[in-house]
Parts: C-alpha cells; structure tokens; sequence
C-alpha cells in the first residue's frame, strides 16, 4: 500500500471540493446552484439522433461515432441490471444526457465564465492547484472547463487532457484502450456511458515516471434533470507511479438527476497507481458509476473512496488482477442518510497466480439510511495461491436504518486462501458515556466514535482530504440525537 | 420438562409438530427419491430439539428439498444438517426464530465426482433476543461444484439479537468449484451481527511432515476429513445417528 506522503503539505485551510467549515457551506453545495440558459438548447431523452449530435459537436473520428452507436443498441437491448439496488423508480427519460456550459476550454482559470469560476472557487479547486496538486481538470455539465498540468510532468511526457481533446490529440492511443476495460457490454449502464460519454480526463504516465503530488478531477453537475457521464482513462506504463483524486457534487432540485461516469485503468507491470474519490452528489441524484482496473504483472492497484451524497448509489471498483502477484487493495466508507441507498462494495477477479487483494469497507446508516456492502471475490482456475482478505463494518445508528451485507465468495482453485469478516453493531454506549464524562456532548461522541470507525480509511487519503472526510461525517451526524 | 423422545420423519409425514416443553431428537434422513420434498416442522415453546438432516440417497438424479422450521420462543435447538449422496441436489431451509430462541446450526457438505449441490439457508430473525450461530463446513471432491448461500435478516423486532455465521471451504481436487455466500440483512439496530467466510487447506509444511511419517496424499485427506467429521458429530445425542453419518462418511472417503 503506498503510504501518506509527508512531502506533499496541504494547507490547513485549504479545502477540496464542498468547502463545508460550516453546515450552511456544506449545504450550500447541493443546495446554490448558477443560470443555465445553456439548458434551452437541450431537449430531455435519448435516441440516435442525440447520439450523432454528440459525436458530430465534437468532430470525432468515424470509429467513436460507430462505438456510440453500437451501446446506444446495447443500452436499447438490455434490462437493469441485476447486481445492485432496485432502479426501477428512475425515469432514464426525464434526463438531459448532453449539455454544453462553455464554449470551449479555457487555459487559466481567468478565461473561466465567472459563474462557473465561482463555484469551482467555492470548491476550493484552484487553490488547490496552486498549493498541492499536480495536475487540475474540473467538468461543468457535459464539458471540461478548464484543464492543466504543471509544465515538470509535461516534460516528462505525462498526459492530463480532456478527454474530448486526448481524442483528437492521441486518437492511437485512445482507440487501443477505450472502453476496453469496460466494454458496452456490461450492464446497461456501461452501455448507454458508451452511448452518451462527454468529458472526462485521459492520463497516460510514461514508463518510470513518479509523480508524488496527486492529480485532481472535479466533476459538478448543475443543471436541473442532468445527467453526465465523464470518461476516465487512466495508462500508468511500466514502473511508474501516480495518485489521481475525483470529487464530484451537483445541487438539489427534488427531480432525479443522473451521473453514470466510468472509469478505466490500466496498471502495467510493476506499476503503481492509486485512484482516490470523495462523491458527494446531492440527494436526488442517481450515482450509477462503473470503476474497473486491469492490473499486469507484479503491479500495484488502490482504490480509496468515500460516498455521502445521492438517493442511490450503485459503486462497484473492480480489479481484474491478470498479471502473476498483481495486487489490490479496496478501501471504502459510505454514509447512508435519510432516504438514501449506498450500495457499494468492491469486486476483485484473480485471474494469475500469486496474485492479492485486500478489501476494507465501512458503511454507517443512520435516519432511515440503508448501506449495502455488495461484493465479489472471484479466484480463476488459473490463479494459484491465490489470496483474499475482506473485512467489512457496519454502525447502524437507529432502529430506522438498515444493513445489509451481500458478498458472492467464488474459489475454483484448491490453493486459494481466502478470509472473510464482516461485523454489524450499533455505537457503544460505554464509549459514548466516557465521552461525554470528558465534557463532550452526545452528538460531538457520537461524531467521534463514527470517525474512528472510519479511521482506517480516512488515514490513505492526503491529510486535507481525510479532515474533509471527517468533517463530512460531523456534518451528516447533526440531529443524529433524539 | 419431559423425557427424550425420538422421532423419525417418515415419507408420509406431512408435518412435524413437536409440543411445548418437549426433548425431541429429529431424524430427517433423505435416503430415497419417495422422501419428504417440502416438509414444514413447528417446534413448541421451550422445548428442547436436535433436529438431524441427512442427504444421501443412491440414485445421480436431481431433488429438491425445502424445510420450514418455526421455532417458537423461548426453544433451543441444535440443528445438523449433512449433505452427500450422487446426485444433484438444491436444498431451502428457512429458520424463523421467536423471543429467547437459541439455535446452534451445523453443516457439513461434500458433493463429489460430477455433483452439482446447492444449498439456500435462511435464517429469519422475528422477535427479539434470539441467538443463532451458523457454522458450516464444505468439502468439495472431484468436478463436483457447491453453492452455499447463507442469510440472515433480522428484522426490526429483532433488537437484542445476536446472530453469527461461519461458513468454510475446502476444495479436495482441483477440479472442484466452491461458491460461498454469507448474507447479513439488518434492520434492527441494537444487535450484534457478523459472519466469516474462509477457504482452509493443508499448509505445504504440514503436508510434508505427513508425508514424511509415510502418509500418503490419500491417506492424509482421510485423516483430515475424520477429524472434521469427529467434531461434526460430538453434540449428536442420538449414538445410532451418530454412528451413521461416520458410518456414511467411511463408506464416502473409501
């Protein structure tokens, strides 16, 4: 696992995304949002002509456009998904699946429309860049905004593009990993991101480079019925390293809205990469994102995520570990609030010998709150000696909330060590009592108890991303008493 | 409470009964295609069951097999359930548990050759301050496959409850397949939960002591299959049981 990088100083002020020093900023990510008269030149629901607008707005190969096609008739073809909560209440008509804020990219944040600027500033991004990162790419409805990449790394041969612009600047490369990860095939929400995709980032870290500052996307949806689907393709060659973070928030309207991004990563051998993401996305939004990793020989794959916002979620990161002694580690919280389902989990297929995965998940349900931890281990014939640890925790903070736990546990091969542990419980009254002997009060222990719980989670992220985290949870813990 | 009272269930059982403040040992042996397929079971306020279940009939063809156990408040129950035979099998148990009810569930499976087993247990937890503990062990022989899914819900009744289940793994050949899943829904929040689920083989190191001392492969597969079936059995009150599935588990590893 890659440990916390003490070089890397984050200012104590310095905030990531919802910049929530306070309860009324914390809300007044999902709850301010700016005009969108770009809205009047958008229509609700999906069909081939959409899709051909898409493709032909970003003059885009004639091989996109077939692929955009060829999901748009899977999307067509196919049921919801099985694996996951129940999506039948999701009118997938009511959303816009394409709109364009901005007119094109700007280079500085100066040539930023001063509304949008506005948000991102209130997120803390550009900020952000300045102090800490690496790297900046932020995403407004359908189209990246403003993307950079310090000029060291640009030297080095890194690549941190829009995605849209990568399609034009490294077609080659593009079409040798596009959706190969994830095909269209795979559900059909995989499907119809193929159908609809728009943004994203493209990062490619050439052979032996290692960047220690992480990279940062931010993706915000602001219009009401919205749907996005950013694309992330991530090519980390061989022996190289980096850690990328992606925020993500959009406001309320009490309509569904919908994200269905996707995310592709390639480990090649002896390489190391680390994917962080902190969704917060308001709660009428639908979070139905596919996150899957290829990891090649003796390469090194991590996933750190925190889910709070949305009505539903439906978060699977999947490593498919193909080389011998590929690794992966899966660490997940997820809080699940009034009239939300966080449905989350991890999914690691061992396909070589030798290979590892190690799975931590937290999830805390509280006001009528559900969490499911859905997950999949599955160990090849192929993957000798295979081995797979799973520890999964559960708080549930009310007689009202909900906990369940799904893990599908697949062996077909005899040599295969594999463990499993999964708790469920409530908070410790013994704890809560000696908290508040110390002068706090019910609500500050209970906070407390819930961050420690999450603690070994928290403590992979940055320093500034893990107060985040923590405040987020102080935050979604107000009222719990009573 | 009563004496010990020893009930065979009978193909022409339509359903079992067992009466309030009763000991009753349970035989459910499924040894022939005519046997009980579905096949409800109450058991009374605090009376005291082992409730034994045995697969193994001779023929290769498939059965289905669905067991409904209602155990009412206050009972204790310790369930065993053992799964051979040739064939294909798919086998529901549903478990409903009362206030106060402590039920202690074991398993022990191992499909062999081209066996297909599966197996949905359900263990639903209806009132509050129940306790059940689910220990299940697979051994899976051959290209036979096993699918073992284990849920328990506890339902918002369900406070001051505590449920566990352990389920572990042992593919014999490599050729076997094992499908493990150990399900916890939770709507109660005052409980303590947990499950674990785990593959076990031999070490290289033990192995080659074994193998040392003049232990064949085959031969140490039969040691370590006796010593689970030795602490399989230990609680079955009932010797004539007892020496039956040892007697079966002989003839399997033979």
């Amino acid at each position: 696992m890659i440990k916390r990088n003490n070089k890397i100083k984050f200012s104590s002020r310095l905030s990531l995304k919802s910049t929530p020093k306070s309860s009324n900023s914390h809300d007044s990510m999902w709850n301010s949002y700016n005009k969108s008269d770009y809205m009047a030149k958008t229509r609700v629901g999906l069909d081939e002509k959409l899709v051909r607008f898409i493709s032909s707005e970003k003059k885009e190969p004639a091989w996109m456009l077939q692929h955009r096609l060829a999901s748009l008739k899977e999307y067509l073809a196919m049921p919801l998904p099985t694996w996951g909560p129940d999506l039948t209440k999701l009118n997938l008509d009511k959303i816009t699946y394409y709109a364009r804020a901005a007119d094109k990219q700007a280079e500085s944040w100066a040539d930023v429309p001063a509304d949008i600027k506005s948000t991102f500033n209130k997120l803390g991004i550009p900020r952000a860049e300045q102090e800490v990162l690496a790297g900046v790419g932020a995403q407004y409805e359908s189209t990246v905004i403003y993307h950079s990449l310090k000029d060291k790394f640009k030297e080095q041969g890194v690549i941190f593009e829009d995605m849209d612009v990568a399609l034009h600047e490294h077609e080659d490369l593009l079409k040798s990993y596009f959706m190969k990860a994830v095909p269209a095939t795979l559900h059909k929400f995989a499907a119809l991101h193929g159908a609809v995709w728009s943004g994203g980032t493209f990062l490619y870290i050439p052979r032996g480079v290692i960047i220690e500052q992480p990279l940062q996307a931010y993706f915000r949806m602001n219009a009401k019925g919205m749907g996005q689907f950013e694309h992330t393709l991530i090519i980390i060659e061989e022996e190289a390293q980096a850690h990328y973070i992606e925020g993500c928030s959009a406001p309320r309207y009490g309509v569904d809205s919908l994200h269905a991004g996707c995310v592709e990563i390639f480990v090649k051998p002896r390489a190391r990469f680390r994917y962080s993401s902190v969704e917060s996305w308001s709660k009428d939004a639908y979070n139905l994102n596919t996150k899957r990793a290829l990891v090649e020989k003796e390469a090194h794959m991590e996933w750190v995520g925190g889910n709070f916002g949305s009505n539903v979620t439906m978060l699977y990161p999947c490593s498919v570990l193909l080389g011998e002694s590929a690794t992966a580690d899966h660490l997940g919280v997820a809080f699940a609030n009034q009239g939300q389902i966080q449905d989350t989990g991890a999914k690691v297929i061992h396909l070589a010998p030798h290979t590892s995965s190690n799975i931590i998940m937290k999830s805390i349900s509280k006001g009528g709150g559900q969490a499911i931890y859905r997950g999949l281990v599955d160990i090849s014939p192929q993957a000798e000696y295979a081995i797979s640890n799973i520890k999964c925790d559960a708080l549930i903070l009310d007689d009202r909330s909900q906990s369940d736990t799904i893990p599908t546990i697949n062996i077909k091969n005899q040599t295969a060590v594999l463990a499993h542990e999964a708790t469920a419980g409530k908070l410790n009254a013994e704890d809560i009592f000696y908290l508040r002997s110390r002068g706090l009060s019910e609500e500050q222990a209970s906070a407390m108890i819930v961050n420690g719980f999450i603690e070994p989670i928290t403590k992979e992220l940055p320093l500034e991303y893990s107060v985040e985290m923590n405040r987020m949870v102080e935050l979604e813990m107000e009222n719990s008493v009573g | 409470m009563k004496q010990l009272v020893k009930k065979n269930i009978k193909a022409s059982d339509k359903k079992i009964i067992v009466a309030d403040k009763t000991r009753v040992f349970i035989l459910d042996y499924v040894d022939r295609l005519s046997a009980v397929s579905t096949l409800p079971i109450f058991i009374g306020r605090e009376s005291q069951v082992q409730y034994v279940f045995i697969l193994d009939h001779n023929l290769s063809s498939s059965l289905k097999i669905n067991r409904e156990i209602h155990i009412a408040d206050r009972a204790k129950v310790d369930s065993y359930q053992v799964y051979f035979g040739r064939g294909d099998y798919q086998v529901n148990i549903n478990n409903h548990l009362g206030k106060n009810v402590i039920l202690n569930s074991q398993g022990l499976f191992w499909p062999k050759k081209q066996q297909i087993l599966q197996v949905q247990d359900n263990d639903i937890f209806t009132a509050r301050s129940a306790v059940g503990k689910f220990k299940v062990i697979g051994l899976v022989d051959d290209s036979a496959s096993a699918q073992y899914y284990a849920n328990v819900t506890l339902k918002p009744e369900a406070q001051l409850s505590e449920a566990r289940i352990d389920l572990s793994l042992h593919l014999l050949s490599s050729t076997a397949r094992g499908r493990l899943l150990p399900g916890l829904k939770i709507a109660a929040n005052d409980v303590k939960a947990g499950h674990s689920a785990s593959t076990f083989h031999l070490a290289p190191e033990d192995l080659f002591y074994l193998q040392t001392r003049g232990l064949s492969p085959a031969k140490i597969k039969v040691l370590v299959i006796n010593s689970i079936a030795g602490q399989f059995v230990s609680g079955i009150k009932d010797e004539t049981t007892k020496n039956l599935i040892l007697k079966l588990i002989k003839k399997r590893s033979d």
